[in-house]
């Protein structure tokens, strides 16, 4: 059914005003996503399917990293955002984003739902490719999305892609499928202290790249 | 545990790789240690980077319907034990997207009130069981979503449409009504003292109609009189007794209007008169 129609408003109302309203229209599809979860505070829906539609994908993708089950991910994807409608003061902006909250939120509560259902067994390694290959849905449309985590998405795969195999294997085996580094060290047959070495190693080269990427980003431009 | 130890642990912490009695004792330290605190904030950061690099699935389409029928259950289950209501009333309804003058929240009420929109009674009607049937899967949602971003700019403007022409209400008892043209549809059951606001804003290119007093939970046709002849629909209004139900309207084209107004028929257009064949009519050019 459309939902929409014109007219012209000087046709239709020449004559005077009969009544003003000082409001303020939220643009949604631009608000922050800290202004958004306000308005969850406030209970309104919109800014709620405004940042449902924002992230939906994102926290789904994640879900199904870490669950390797495209039907478990989408029940978590509907709890964690029923979760987040239901208690949105779990948000502490002064913590950091909204988003890396929701993912964090979104990894942990998957984890525990891994580690809950003793799947851990059926990681292997042969798994975690499997779920890699997937056809991949397009970026979002969603200007917000794409300006604010753009930069951030390709900040982190650049990252991870510099390191070696061995070092990345261990690290998102450990965020992505909840493992320790004992469980690590016992699916790879490696012995414990190479899997922490691996780790270590790992998150120091990712931490000093993102590191010298930010001061990069910030540097005044040479020549100036 | 002393810094050294914690120091080769950190970055496992972050990842969530400890085991519970390392966790433990990490945990412990950093409560006590500001330096090690600064250096897991870093590789905490980093790794809550690390869910940024999965690849990108598009979430299944009806998730979305799931989702919000279990947030709009959430919220009526709310509004049943809260009080007073927070979403039908006009002047809740504009608070609650932005702050608004207390001057603009006075006028909406007064304007409210003066149309017979009962907003002190809103607690009592909460605590019944008549509330409206807010939570709907599918279209109604919908609508219900494109009423509250019917929202202008401080160039808002708006006209009382009043009681609506035609309007079978029954003033008092033993008055006889109205005759009623033959094609016009039946008020539904439960149907009140209908009065309107229509609001407009050129600059947001977005009106907005506001409606009191249509039957609890029935569907209305919002239809528009052209000026050329025939009519257009805009939508569905749900009846929300006497809360507002509002719908809003995209400005898309430069065609005029004539008149605004709700049927329960099928279809805007049903030949002859739209004064005759809606059920309410109001008329934008008196």
């Amino acid at each position: 059914m459309p939902s929409g129609n014109g007219w012209t408003f000087d046709q239709i109302y020449g004559g005077p005003r009969l009544l003003a309203f000082a409001v303020m229209l939220l643009d949604y599809s631009t608000a922050a996503d800290d202004e958004l979860m306000a308005g969850l505070e406030a209970r309104d829906i919109t800014a709620f399917e405004t940042l449902y539609k924002r992230y939906r994908d994102l926290v789904f993708s994640t879900c199904l990293r870490v669950l390797g089950d495209a039907q478990l991910a989408e029940d978590m994807t509907q709890e964690i955002y029923v979760r987040i409608w239901k208690r949105p003061a779990a948000f502490d902006p002064a913590r950091g984003k909204f988003v890396t909250w929701l993912l964090s939120v979104s990894r942990n509560r998957a984890v525990d739902e891994i580690r809950s259902r003793g799947r851990r067994r059926k990681h292997e390694l042969g798994n975690v490719v499997d779920v890699e290959d997937r056809p991949s849905g397009k970026e979002r449309e969603d200007p917000l999305f794409n300006a604010v985590l753009s930069d951030e998405r390709t900040a982190i795969i650049e990252a991870l892609s510099t390191l070696p195999v061995e070092q990345r294997q261990a690290i998102e085996m450990a965020y992505f499928k909840g493992l320790t580094q004992q469980e690590i060290a016992t699916t790879l047959k490696q012995p414990l202290g190479t899997i922490k070495t691996r780790i270590r190693l790992g998150m120091q080269k990712l931490k000093v790249f993102m590191q010298a990427r930010e001061n990069r980003a910030t540097r005044p431009a040479d020549g100036l | 545990m002393d810094c050294k130890q914690v120091e080769e642990l950190i970055d496992a912490h972050a990842l969530g790789a400890l085991d519970p009695a390392e966790k433990a004792e990490v945990e412990t330290h950093l409560s006590e240690c500001g330096d090690c605190r600064v250096q897991y904030e870093q590789s905490r950061i980093v790794a809550e980077q690390l869910a940024l690099s999965v690849q990108l699935h598009s979430a299944p389409e009806g998730l979305f319907h799931r989702t919000m029928a279990d947030i709009y259950r959430d919220l009526a289950e709310e509004q049943r034990s809260a009080q007073p209501i927070r979403w039908y009333t006009p002047q809740r309804l504009l608070e609650r997207v932005t702050p608004i003058g207390a001057a603009a929240a006075a006028v909406l009420a007064v304007v409210a009130l003066g149309l017979g929109m009962r907003l002190d009674d809103r607690v009592d009607r909460l605590d019944s069981d008549e509330n409206p049937q807010m939570v709907q899967g599918g279209a109604p949602i919908q609508e219900q979503q494109l009423a509250n971003l019917a929202f202008a700019s401080e160039d808002l403007l708006s006209r009382s449409l009043g009681d609506a022409a035609g309007d079978p209400t029954v003033d008092q008892p033993g008055d006889q009504p109205a005759e009623r043209p033959d094609q016009q549809p039946s008020a539904p059951e439960g149907e009140g003292s209908v009065g309107a606001i229509y609001a407009w804003s050129q600059q947001w290119g977005v009106g907005v109609l506001l409606v009191t007093g249509l039957a609890i939970g029935h569907q209305y046709l919002a239809c528009f009189e052209l000026e050329e002849g025939g009519a257009s629909p805009g939508g569905v209004l749900i009846g929300q007794g006497n809360f507002v139900s509002q719908k809003a309207f995209k400005i898309i084209t430069s065609t005029p209007v004539v008149a605004v107004g709700l049927t329960t028929n099928a279809t805007c257009d049903e030949g002859g008169d739209p004064s005759d064949t809606w059920l309410h009519y109001w008329s934008l050019t008196d």
